[in-house]
């Protein structure tokens, strides 16, 4: 057991009490059992597969402040808000739900988004996916998470019911050096269909943690449209572990943009578990400075006659660093399989580096499989075309910038998301900020 | 199963017929690995001192290292213990001519079709083979004609006492012997292999060979090869492998350094035909193989071309390092498994040099229950301006229970390269064959036609001689595994 691991040990000790006030047992087990889980098996390093291009350090040298209160004062809420967004807003402090800044009256009858800590403590049968799993957490970092979770939000939707606005979360890091670690559930009952997206910001400077584990389950004919924008600021890292279950004939659209943070690590898995289900992972990241982005996706085909569609665009300048890892697996008998999966980095700076690993593992044989990567620079004749036409460096750069990532905005549907996040990608990246 | 995969199942099994076995006495050290066998092969060899103790640094290295499970292989943990490290053919004397080699050994390399006696070969058909029997080369034809064009092609413990000091600038300059456990392991206990030297602006003047043979039981067989181009040479190397049936598992654990100097080319071909086990997956050879060329001048250029179609797990990797400025990396690669056998190969191509360009092409088959991946290395580092790769790794399916898989790693430090990786996956389609039916062929004629159609921009690269006898293999592989 190394040093960190015995402070988040001590810090278990500390805080067991307050866990276990009005959570049922099996909840007190399930973080007793992840608790152990990390005390022997400690957090992923360099060494493993998986997790051999992260920079580990600034996320496992040290313990972060699990003693959450999720009480703040004064937060600079509007400054984050997405211009334009007309959604139901709930508010997440350091991984907390806070009623008070959030705006979430009106919800039509049909959806219920409720916090996970009141929904524990209304019972031992309030949840009975969860209670039911036994299964230990699958690295240190999750183990971290089942172990001292706060809160975190439960989304349910009724069968048919089709949400008519956009559900907001917004996950704000407030505490100088605390672990924000929300654990959230997303269910959709059969025919369904909403559009959520899920936010996370942070101030400058907080040298915060956001470790933040989400389990999706999307039953027969449902459609979630899912965005997960990651803005933080400088000095917070992020492990961000998504898995989502599919029936047949489900539609899942999720899009991942990393803008913000120093060390972010993106996990997604998608079962594909039923007849044509689809899936359509789209991915965006732009890091400068010294940021680190890393994204590990997961698409396990594992019934027949499925698709899935992925597509992930990077744009790294400075000192920055990209890596994407996406794994496609067809299962035995998965047969009449269409998977897609492509993705491409832009390197603006002699100092950026990107590491792919595009992976297909494929156990079937009548299936459609294709995979592709690429690594380039701005295309130097097109840089000379605008420039020949009057446009300076600095806006032919931004304009063949945007141009790159352009395949994967044009598929955001929600138009307020996708005007904030050309902005931001702008401010971030092309401006040199 | 559909109507074609029924019909044609019977005709799944094949014959491995370079399965027999020569009745001859050999020496055999007894199984077990210590540092006594490492100073037992080396005094058989009669090796220099600075060789011994080279081999016992790996040896004490090895000895601290783990197997590497990160590859898509499936086998009991080997038992090094259990392994003989040495066996060879038992001679009277020292041979001075070919006639003098066992008529039994003769006889074997005959029956498999390798040319050895020099005089029988066809006029027109140049090539010079370096047969290695288990653990030690037994001839080394058309060595005078190379010598006098100064191309050194030997047996390497012969150059370690010939030419010691060019063994010892090269031997493991390109695969230190610190680089995996099974190069480690190598180092300490290789007994022979082939090396060649072409010196400056040669170009050899015929094809090179080298034939391995394992044919003892219970015996690992541990090659090392060395080719050193010197500047503005040329050569081209063809090496071949087959083995015995037996039922247990036997090892075959190589280490191959190809060094390029400025303006050099290599061309390297593999057939590689070890016995891949039966269709139970009972027996088979492990081939653990680490192979590397270095491209150490500018305009250096270093070629793979292999075709895999043998053992019961294949664990390979020949990679380029692309030193000089526009140097050239390629790998060719066709990887064939069937009933159980499984195969984790492909390359590294590691971009040094300003404008460094490599090429990948890998055809990766699966039939019957094999599993078959593909994981290739493409790296840019910092310094190498305008570095250019393509990749493409293909997979053809056969059958409901194969695998294919696909593991590339891109990594990429400088702006100005240009990395493009792509890959497909599919099965041989009903419409195809339909096609190819109707206008008069036999099903298993449509099938070896498509297949060969899959592999061709692979075969290509091949030497004449070599393309036939890889079309062939994949043929007899292959017959009727259509799903």
């Amino acid at each position: 057991m190394n040093d960190t691991v015995t402070q988040y040990s001590e810090q278990f000790a500390a805080l067991s009490p307050v866990f276990s006030e009005g959570e049922p047992d099996w909840m007190t087990r399930q973080r007793g059992a992840a608790m152990d889980s990390l005390r022997q098996s400690g957090f992923p390093g360099q060494r493993d597969e998986d997790w051999r291009y992260m920079p580990l350090r600034p996320l496992t040298a040290r313990a972060f402040d699990t003693d959450i209160t999720g009480e703040v004062d004064d937060l600079p809420l509007d400054h984050w808000l997405i211009p334009g967004l007309e959604s139901h807003r709930f508010v997440f402090v350091d991984g907390v739900l806070n009623d008070a800044i959030s705006s979430n009256t009106g919800l039509s009858p049909g959806i219920s988004v409720r916090s996970l800590a009141s929904v524990l403590r209304q019972g031992p049968d309030a949840l009975p996916g969860v209670s039911a799993d036994e299964s230990l957490p699958g690295n240190g970092f999750l183990a971290l998470n089942a172990a001292f979770f706060r809160d975190g939000y439960v989304v349910d939707l009724d069968a048919d019911l089709e949400a008519d606005s956009v559900l907001e979360f917004l996950f704000v890091s407030a505490g100088k050096g605390k672990a924000g670690q929300a654990r959230n559930i997303l269910r959709l009952g059969p025919n369904a269909r909403v559009k959520v997206v899920e936010r996370h910001v942070s101030l400058d400077g907080l040298n915060a943690l956001v470790n933040t584990s989400t389990r999706v389950v999307l039953e027969a004919g449902a459609s979630l449209d899912y965005h997960l924008v990651e803005t933080m600021g400088r000095g917070t890292s992020m492990i961000n572990d998504v898995v989502v279950d599919q029936s047949r004939d489900s539609n899942l659209q999720i899009m991942t943009a990393t803008l913000g943070g120093d060390v972010v690590r993106n996990n997604l898995k998608v079962r594909l578990n039923g007849p044509g289900a689809h899936c359509e992972l789209l991915g965006m990241y732009a890091a400068t400075g010294r940021q680190h982005v890393d994204n590990h996706t997961g698409v396990v085909h594992a019934a027949p006659h499925c698709s899935s569609r992925e597509l992930y665009k990077g744009v790294l300048d400075k000192r920055s660093r990209g890596v994407f890892h996406g794994r496609i697996r067809v299962d035995q008998g998965a047969v009449k399989t269409d998977a897609d999966q492509t993705n491409d980095n832009l390197l603006l700076s002699p100092d950026a580096e990107i590491d792919t690993k595009p992976q297909l593992e494929i156990y079937a044989d009548d299936v459609k499989c294709a995979h592709g990567a690429t690594v380039g620079q701005l295309d130097a004749n097109a840089l000379f075309y605008l420039r020949s036409r009057g446009i300076d460096p600095e806006n032919a750069r931004s304009l063949l910038t945007y141009g790159f990532v352009n395949d994967v905005l044009g598929d955001v549907e929600v138009e307020p998301l996708r005007d904030f996040l050309a902005a931001e990608l702008s401010r971030r990246l092309i401006s040199h900020e | 199963m559909s109507q074609t995969e029924r019909e044609l199942a019977p005709l799944l099994q094949r014959d491995y017929k370079e399965g027999f076995v020569t009745e001859i006495e050999s020496d055999t050290l007894p199984p077990g690995l210590d540092e006594d066998v490492v100073r037992t092969i080396s005094g058989i060899k009669e090796e220099p001192g600075w060789m011994l103790d080279w081999r016992l640094d790996a040896f004490r290295r090895w000895t601290a290292m783990t197997p590497p499970r990160w590859a898509h292989l499936h086998h009991p943990p080997i038992d090094y213990q259990a392994i003989s490290y040495y066996s060879a053919p038992k001679q009277k004397e020292l041979l001075d001519s070919l006639d003098e080699v066992d008529p039994k050994l003769l006889e074997t390399y005959e029956k498999l079709g390798i040319p050895i006696d020099e005089q029988k070969m066809l006029a027109g058909v140049k090539v010079a083979v370096d047969a290695v029997f288990d653990s030690v080369s037994v001839a080394t034809t058309f060595k005078q004609t190379l010598m006098d064009a100064g191309v050194i092609f030997c047996p390497i413990s012969e150059a370690l006492q010939e030419f010691p000091d060019l063994v010892r600038q090269y031997l493991g300059s390109v695969v230190p012997s610190s680089d995996n456990y099974y190069a480690a392991l190598n180092s300490a206990v290789f007994s022979d292999g082939s090396f060649v030297y072409i010196p400056k602006g040669v170009r050899c003047p015929m094809e090179l060979s080298t034939y391995f043979r394992i044919n003892e039981m219970n015996t690992g067989q541990f090659e090392r090869t060395l080719i050193v181009a010197d500047e503005d040479s040329y050569v081209s190397y063809l090496e071949g492998c087959t083995a015995p049936m037996r039922d247990e598992n036997q090892l075959h654990a190589a280490v191959v350094e190809l060094v390029a100097m400025k303006g050099a080319g290599i061309k390297y071909s593999t057939v590689q035909n070890w016995y891949p086990g039966d269709e139970h997956g009972k027996g088979g050879i492990y081939n653990f193989v680490t192979k590397r060329g270095a491209c150490r001048g500018q305009g250096a250029k270093i070629s793979w071309t292999q075709v895999e179609t043998g053992s019961a797990i294949t664990w390979k990797y020949p990679s380029v390092v692309l030193e000089g400025d526009d140097t050239i990396g390629e790998f060719y690669s066709v990887a064939l498994t069937n009933n159980y056998q499984q195969a984790d190969t492909g390359t590294k191509m590691v971009h040094v040099g300003k404008n460094s360009r490599s090429t990948i092409i890998s055809k990766g088959i699966s039939a019957g229950k094999g599993q078959n991946s593909y994981r290739g290395l493409v790296k840019v580092l910092k310094g190498a301006e305008g570095a250019r790769n393509y990749s493409q790794c293909d997979s053809l399916l056969m059958g409901a229970e194969c695998g294919a898989h696909t593991f590339p790693y891109m990594e990429v430090k400088n702006p100005s390269a240009q990395i493009e990786h792509e890959a497909t996956t599919s099965r041989i389609g009903e419409d195809q064959l339909f096609y190819c039916r109707q206008r008069g062929l036999s099903e298993e004629d449509a099938v070896s036609m498509i297949v060969n159609g899959f592999c061709k921009e692979v075969f290509k690269e091949l030497p004449m001689e070599f393309a036939v006898e890889a079309q062939k293999l994949l043929g007899i592989s292959l017959e009727g595994a259509v799903g």
